[in-house]
């Protein structure tokens, strides 16, 4: 039987989509450069996601912005 | 005529909401591209004179004034990908990631950070050296498709990929966290395929994340539940994490500042870890995220969205 990679062997296995699943009502404002819920920015430090909406939204692709 | 922000980026790249919403409350021209909506206009570069022209509905731009650039990174394709693509996407995957880097034409421009920097400081290897080179303490590393824990003096040691290891299979992501490891882990059937960084294990580790805007830097040790992680942190549940702010030596403070400079970065998150009282670097993300870590009291997107908004 083929072993895998040590890399792949220690890898953590999970589903993947696309694009993260966002919150219900969110909307992207292509005008203002930013996400929109009920009429608030969805990021920010008082919104319901806080700063940390990737907590709800992320789709963990390393420690930059190089996942396609 | 105004001076532009430009932004090049992804409408997933939550945190780029953060400075946004800085520069509108500025009142600063902005203009902010996404990988995902850049079909969505029309868009002409003019590269000998720097003109760049975006038209779509909520824009009507021509300028060659921009005075700064976040980029962002945004990748079209990281790895060879799970899906069938058509001829179409792959087209569009290529040009457009050679039209973002086609816009280095605006040099004259204060980029955090400059591509070309971007891509030399993400190699793992060059990170390494070039941290030993200017008075980081640094873990013995070798890279190889072998057995290279067996070069190492350390018994113990982890392993980690040259680069992100994002693969995709049917409707499964695999991701490679650092991991420790043992010599029973390994054999050259499991390793020749591709290569791995084996580094020392590092005992009675404290995580520490410096991000670094320019001269500005926040330090911020990871704990979780009150205590250091003997693994990689990222694996510990996110409620669990707290963000400690530090106070680095000056002596660190400075080489973290001069790292990047050398690097000829505008921004670098640089991971470093604290034992006994040495502190070791570890590695340095160009691009690393920060979202995470910014609050009212370490207010990173200010500091960023400052710095695109002051350049000259």
């Amino acid at each position: 039987m083929k072993q895998e990679h040590v890399l792949i062997e220690f890898a953590t296995k999970r589903p993947y989509s696309n694009t993260p699943i966002m919150p219900e009502g969110a909307i992207y404002n292509k005008e203002r450069g930013y996400w929109i819920k009920n009429g608030e920015p969805l990021v920010s430090y008082n919104s319901e996601y806080g700063t940390r909406v990737t907590k709800k939204c992320d789709i963990e692709t390393g420690e930059d912005q190089k996942g396609e | 005529m105004k001076d532009y922000i430009l932004i090049l980026s992804s409408m997933y790249d939550f945190s780029t909401d953060l400075v946004v919403q800085r520069l509108e409350n500025n009142g600063d021209a902005y203009i902010r591209l996404n990988k995902e909506q850049l079909s969505d206009y029309e868009i002409f570069l003019d590269p000998v004179n720097a003109i760049l022209r975006i038209a779509g509905e909520h824009i009507e731009v021509e300028t060659s004034k921009i005075k700064s650039v976040w980029f962002r990174q945004p990748v079209f394709l990281r790895n060879t990908p799970g899906r069938t693509i058509d001829i179409n996407e792959q087209l569009s995957l290529s040009q457009w990631n050679a039209f973002l880097r086609g816009l280095m034409v605006f040099q004259d421009a204060y980029w955090m950070n400059w591509p070309q920097a971007t891509y030399t400081a993400e190699s793992k290897p060059y990170q390494l050296m070039s941290a030993k080179k200017i008075g980081f303490s640094v873990p013995q590393t070798i890279v190889s498709n072998s057995l290279g824990f067996e070069k190492l003096s350390s018994k113990k040691f982890i392993i980690k990929s040259m680069d992100t290891v994002l693969l995709k299979e049917n409707d499964d992501c695999y991701f490679t966290y650092t991991s420790k490891a043992n010599p029973d882990d390994f054999s050259l059937e499991r390793t020749r395929q591709a290569p791995i960084t084996f580094q020392e294990y590092i005992e009675d580790k404290l995580d520490i994340r410096v991000t670094v805007i320019d001269n500005k830097v926040y330090a911020v040790a990871i704990k979780a539940n009150g205590c250091a992680i003997a693994d990689d942190w990222r694996m510990q549940g996110k409620d669990a994490l707290e963000y400690i702010d530090i106070e680095l030596p000056d002596n660190v403070n400075k080489l973290c500042i001069d790292y990047v400079k050398m690097l000829g970065l505008k921004y670098g998150a640089i991971d470093l870890i604290k034992t006994k009282d040495q502190y070791v670097f570890i590695e340095i993300n160009p691009t690393g995220e920060w979202g995470w870590l910014s609050n009212y009291e370490r207010a990173i997107d200010y500091e960023i969205a400052r710095v695109l908004s002051e350049a000259k």
